[in-house]
């Protein structure tokens, strides 16, 4: 049930990417998500795809976890094939099919569209779900707050931010804990969740918010406490326990990374025309 | 028939997942109407996981039997919460309403019973829980932590249930809260004749009340029965992480010095009159 939510979900690990610089993490995810909108034929496609294969190999994550993560987006994923398939104009590939007067053709350029697509979103999803599986989340915060820390300098409180996203990071699998518990508890007292029209669901949610804004509450309040008996007083002076220093392997993903991003540019230059996908 | 039959019950966690965890591993027992049983284990040892199969919230394999009817199979999960009453950890955490009387009627209300019958059933459990009718139209969030607690405890026992089960319902209260809320759970096993099955992880509690005692360890059932049996292993009992009550071991130790007194003791009745008899033997001898 909620357990099975993936996504944002940490896995420790050993692997190369679990111990890149969460930093050169973030920035080079940017650059891959830049990089899918860039690639636009079948064969530059192809060689993002077989990159995004070495990646989730070399995460040691297993695939199966991956696909997971896919499962809620299926709905958009075969709600934009569709609707590329039949609406993109081109040069189609046969006759117009008739049904109940609607007039369906396919096309060539649908076709490819959809693929692409489909591709685009995959990938997208793949390699954004690899960041937060294979980066703790105090890392991922703390890496988001380094490369922010340059607005400080015009007053943004970036490591407030960041530490709002850390706790608020720390205390979603608590409160999904939290919420079956009480889910389980008003259960055994009869009440269900799965009949009646929308206003009475709606109606027998209250027994679950109430107690959860409670305790979210109270738990707030001690953790803001417990920050305060340990002198926390934001960011000002503060120094680090962990100093995150870039090293070769670092430097080495990133050059792989501007290879592949170049490589595709220049496919898209060299095969203009030929092969096109959008 | 016994009134709580379970047969090769098992039960596993995240199934397919690389977090599976087995919590109840083939598990039979079975519990006659009006005995109070204890159930105690080692953290994780599949305790609270039992607890929620014996309501239908869980959906385990095996088969459970509540008055001869298998709560395992489809269907027959429905309205066994109002019979068998479940009382879970910390249940002040549950607490929503906005007057006490709301929230201990929250219960009967689902079960479909009329406002008068309601009101008799909220007075009745206030009265078994030792709350005073004062605090009915307060809100139950400016009460104390152990009278939230009773409030709670209240909620379930307004459903009448012939089964009441309570997951550790004294962890985390003052001395007081604790002697009175095991106390009415007495009182309502004594007076209305109810099963109830109690979890702790205080061997005294369990001693002083229950009759016959479950012990889980590792998702296994390592022994079901009567008090004296239980705490005469002592030894079983500290390798799987768990203790005895405090007059147990005094008299283990005083058994050890070579005293002539029996081991399994578990009250203070039971006590004098052992520390008693060998008083006298001592002089015959």
């Amino acid at each position: 049930m909620l357990k099975d939510i993936t996504i944002g979900q940490f896995f420790p690990g050993d692997s190369l990417l679990h111990r890149l610089d969460p930093r050169m993490k973030i920035v080079l995810t940017v650059l891959y998500i830049v990089l899918l909108f860039v690639a636009k034929s079948i064969v530059s496609f192809a060689a993002v795809t077989v990159f995004s294969l070495i990646l989730v190999f070399l995460s040691k994550i297993s695939p199966k976890l991956i696909l997971k993560s896919l499962k809620p987006l299926l709905f958009i994923i075969v709600f934009t094939t569709v609707l590329n398939i039949f609406y993109v104009k081109g040069t189609p590939i046969f006759e117009p099919i008739d049904i109940l007067g609607w007039q369906f053709t396919i096309t060539y350029e649908g076709l490819l569209t959809a693929v692409v697509m489909v591709l685009r979103i995959t990938l997208l999803i793949t390699t954004t779900s690899l960041l937060t599986y294979t980066t703790s989340p105090i890392a991922l915060t703390d890496g988001i707050e380094r490369l922010l820390s340059p607005l400080n300098a015009v007053k943004v409180p970036v490591h407030e931010f960041s530490m709002m996203m850390t706790i608020a990071l720390r205390f979603i699998p608590t409160l999904i804990e939290e919420t079956e518990k009480i889910m389980a508890a008003q259960k055994s007292r009869g009440s269900t969740f799965s009949e009646g029209g929308l206003i009475k669901r709606a109606k027998a949610l209250i027994p679950i918010l109430v107690p959860l804004f409670v305790s979210a509450f109270r738990r707030a309040e001690e953790l803001a406490t417990a920050m305060e008996c340990r002198c926390y007083a934001g960011g000002k002076g503060r120094t680090r326990l962990k100093q995150y220093k870039l090293c070769a392997r670092d430097y080495i993903s990133l050059l792989t990374v501007i290879a592949v991003f170049a490589a595709t540019i220049a496919i898209n230059i060299l095969l203009q025309g030929i092969v096109f996908a959008i | 028939m016994s009134q709580i039959e379970v047969k090769n019950l098992s039960y596993k966690y995240g199934v397919g997942t690389p977090f599976e965890v087995t919590a109840l591993d083939n598990i039979s027992f079975s519990v006659e109407k009006g005995e109070f049983i204890g159930l105690i284990g080692h953290t994780g040892s599949g305790k609270s996981t039992l607890l929620q199969c014996f309501n239908g919230l869980l959906k385990p394999e095996g088969e459970l039997y509540i008055d001869g009817v298998n709560i395992c199979e489809k269907n027959n999960a429905k309205g066994i919460c109002f019979k068998v009453g479940l009382v879970f950890q910390y249940p002040e955490h549950q607490l929503f309403e906005d007057t006490v009387y709301k929230d201990i009627a929250f219960g009967p209300k689902n079960m479909g019973l009329s406002e008068g019958e309601i009101k008799d059933r909220v007075c009745e459990a206030l009265k078994f829980s030792g709350l005073s009718e004062e605090i009915l139209e307060k809100s139950p969030f400016e009460l104390s932590g152990g009278q939230k607690r009773r409030v709670a405890v209240a909620g379930v026992i307004a459903m009448r249930p012939e089964i009441l089960v309570l997951d550790e319902p004294a962890a985390g209260l003052d001395p007081i809260g604790r002697d009175s809320i095991l106390a009415n759970l007495r009182e309502y096993h004594k007076k209305e004749g109810k099963t109830v099955i109690l979890s702790s992880h205080n061997m005294d509690d369990i001693a002083r009340n229950c009759e016959k005692v479950l012990v889980m360890n590792s998702a296994r059932l390592e022994m079901f029965e009567t008090i004296s049996e239980v705490f005469k292993r002592s030894e079983r009992l500290k390798e799987i992480g768990l203790d005895v009550p405090m007059l147990t071991s005094v008299f283990e130790e005083l058994l050890k010095e070579g005293y002539p007194v029996n081991s399994g003791i578990y009250t203070v009745e039971q006590a004098v009159n052992e520390i008693i008899a060998a008083k006298d033997g001592g002089k015959n001898a």
